[in-house]
């Protein structure tokens, strides 16, 4: 499958749109920023700092973004560490004082998200490991079930003039979700008890949500590029177990995923972890997307 | 929800900023700040000859030269980073390094900074590194080589910090643009001596930064210092001429420095994806005039025996850089520095470091280094250089290691 960078993306990673919208948002990660958009219309220009080609643990503290950051009015962010590298960069030169945590134009996703894998340990020597939880949890729609509302909230108290619009639009996007919410749980029965071999840890909100079983991680710890003698682990593991497929990311390097593959003989599927890598425009998209790669991997890639 | 809401308010930005774990607690440690530890450890490989820093036409601060050789503990830091409350935060930076023996241990950031008033203003009060240029206020452990820029080492002794007050502006437009000003105390090269009523250096400068698409983005600043100095000592050896006053050190300089900066930083990363490949393109250019008077050291401004002569010095000097990552963890760089300077100096004292016939110093660089994950990193260092009539080779093993909480870095 060919991965066509849609020109938005690249928009909305460089630029914020003009400044007549009645809010500006800061949107550290693009699924954010299609909620957003979901719930915020024409009365919102977002900015997005990351996109589905980089890794959000580790994208620069670009000084665009200060900029952003110094005109947001709102900022929505996954939360929990997941920016920890470059998003209190941010806050802290973008200098604003109603975006900064606490505070109503702060929106951390995280504390409205029961988090998995709360380490009982901490230890760095574990890898590059989350003190709070993994970070990684848009990969299950409920997440978005939970958050928006807050949002909807939130954009209502910052621009009280708008504030009917929020909640209709908020509805609407409620009953539509809903359904998609259904309709992929239905499709997905069929994954039950599916085994998979992930890329990084960032898909325990997915496998949670539809039931798979992630077995094993190229990385051989959190951040640690996977190595050959872990990949002839994965190998002997995949020969012991049943694996179906391997899954990664846009923003991950595809080399290992296809020397285990082949070596597997078992399928491989790059499946985005955020919206926009393959023209899906919206958070209906990026999960018909998800749900009809894993579908192909259960049908042995076909 | 995993904060309680007056925690979350009060520790909200502290231990988000630190990646420190923030549960709900009802003990004192709640409030700790973010900790963390920097080992910056070298091995280096140079003749001996190496080791005695001369830079003809430049007088060299305490903080220039080579790591030691053989083994050393370089710059390590300890860090401790918090909100004070809810309009201010702060940031502690001891670091210690062990030279030949002697450890020392000295204050080398103490800052607090606004959090946020409005309208992109920002007030940073306390010792900090000057935001002159752009590899000063870089700490050493995110330095792309084991030492500074041979203009920054000449210059500004490797790193300018003193006690001081900065106000940065940043402008509301989508375009990255930020202005700012400081006003130092004055107590560390290239200014010297309390007796400027408390404020020896002063710099201005801008900084400006677009994204060119999602791969690509670029940072310009122009920056403008100005110091004074009353018996600045320099690094230097006996001048033979000058034996009978035991001139230990080079000259002692009394008068104003003052440096224009240039500089441009390019980052490339495919789809801003730094994890896997990126390449960072690095340019300064530093101009310096200086005016004022040299004398020996035994015979400085304000002694029975002041010998001094007049001096006038332009130098100039300029580096450029390129590290390249690959793959994941693994980068190589190459630098090249050089430096000219034009001194005239007129009286009977004539020291000859300050005179240097000529001579424009350069240096070529490479390094390689390997990073196991973001807190962990070795490098190998290669230098050709000919800061001096002689030039040397120089090798250096180089390992930074992070434990605790780290601040994120800056662009």
């Amino acid at each position: 499958m060919r991965f066509l960078k849609p020109t938005f993306i690249l928009l909305a990673l460089c630029f914020s749109a003009p400044a007549f919208a009645d809010l500006n948002v800061f949107s550290c990660e693009p699924h954010w920023t299609a909620l957003v958009n979901e719930i915020g219309g024409s009365h919102v220009s977002i900015t997005t700092a990351t996109g589905a080609y980089n890794d959000p643990h580790f994208i620069q503290a670009r000084p665009s973004l200060i900029s952003a950051m110094r005109k947001a009015d709102l900022v929505v962010c996954n939360g929990a560490d997941l920016e920890v590298g470059w998003l209190p960069v941010l806050m802290q030169q973008g200098a604003r004082d109603t975006v900064q945590p606490g505070q109503p134009g702060y929106l951390d996703a995280s504390q409205y998200v029961q988090l998995l894998q709360v380490p009982s340990r901490v230890d760095r020597a574990q890898g590059d490991i989350h003190p709070y939880g993994n970070p990684h949890f848009q990969t299950d729609p409920r997440v978005f079930s939970a958050v928006a509302p807050e949002l909807a909230k939130r954009l209502a108290q910052l621009d009280p003039s708008n504030a009917a619009d929020y909640e209709k639009r908020y509805a609407d996007f409620k009953t539509r979700w809903d359904a998609a919410v259904a309709k992929w749980t239905q499709e997905a029965m069929p994954l039950k008890g599916m085994k998979l071999i992930a890329y990084h840890d960032g898909w325990v909100y997915m496998s949670t949500w539809l039931g798979i079983d992630v077995v094993g991680f190229l990385e051989p710890k959190p951040g640690i590029p996977p190595s050959p003698g872990h990949l002839a682990d994965l190998l002997a593991q995949i020969k012991g177990e049943g694996v179906a497929g391997i899954i990664y990311t846009p923003y991950e390097d595809e080399q290992a995923p296809d020397w285990l593959a082949e070596r597997g003989g078992i399928p491989k599927a790059l499946i985005p972890d955020t919206v926009g890598a393959d023209g899906d425009k919206d958070l209906f998209q990026f999960y018909d997307l998800m749900i009809a790669q894993l579908l192909k991997l259960h049908g042995g890639g076909k | 929800m995993r904060f309680i809401p007056l925690a979350g308010l009060l520790l909200g930005l502290g231990a988000f900023c630190t990646g420190a774990q923030a549960a709900p607690q009802n003990n004192g440690n709640a409030f700790n700040p973010g900790i963390g530890l920097v080992l910056n450890g070298t091995w280096a490989s140079y003749p001996t000859a190496a080791g005695n820093r001369q830079i003809p036409g430049f007088m060299l601060g305490d903080g220039a030269g080579l790591v030691q050789q053989g083994f050393g503990l370089g710059e390590s830091e300890l860090d401790l980073a918090s909100n004070f409350d809810n309009l201010f935060t702060g940031f502690g930076a001891l670091s210690f390094h062990e030279n030949h023996g002697q450890d020392s241990v000295e204050v080398e950031l103490a800052y607090l900074s606004t959090i946020a008033m409005s309208d992109g203003l920002q007030v940073t009060a306390g010792k900090f590194f000057s935001a002159f240029g752009y590899q000063n206020s870089r700490h050493a452990h995110v330095w792309d080589f084991v030492d500074q820029p041979l203009v920054y080492e000449a210059m500004l002794n490797n790193q300018y910090s003193d006690p001081g007050l900065q106000l940065t502006w940043l402008a509301p437009t989508d375009t990255y643009l930020l202005f700012g000003a400081e006003v130092f105390s004055g107590d560390h090269f290239p200014a010297e001596g309390a007796a400027h009523s408390g404020n020896g250096a002063n710099t201005v400068f801008m900084k400006t930064s677009q994204d060119v698409d999602d791969s690509n983005t670029w940072f310009a600043g122009l920056s403008y210092m100005s110091a004074r100095s009353v018996n600045r000592a320099s690094l230097g050896t006996q001048d033979p001429a000058f034996s009978d006053v035991s001139d230990l050190n080079g000259p002692v300089f009394t008068g104003t420095s003052d440096i224009a900066g240039v500089d441009f930083v390019w980052k490339w990363a495919p789809h801003g994806n730094f994890y896997e490949r990126n390449f960072v393109f690095q340019a300064e250019y530093l101009h310096r005039s200086e005016k004022g008077a040299v004398a020996p050291f035994n015979c400085a401004v304000g002694t029975s025996c002041f010998g001094g002569s007049l001096y006038s010095g332009k130098a100039e000097g300029w580096y450029v850089q390129g590290a390249y990552q690959w793959m994941p963890q693994w980068r190589f760089g190459l630098r090249y520095d050089r430096m000219t300077s034009d001194n005239s100096v007129t009286g009977f004292y004539q020291p000859a470091s300050l005179l240097a016939g000529g001579y424009a110093p350069h240096r070529e660089s490479a390094m390689i280094d390997f990073s196991n994950s973001e807190f962990s990193r070795i490098r190998l260092q290669f230098n050709r250089d000919q800061s001096g009539p002689t030039s040397y080779n120089e090798v250096f093993l180089q390992y930074i290691v992070a434990m605790g909480a780290h601040p994120a870095h800056t662009f």
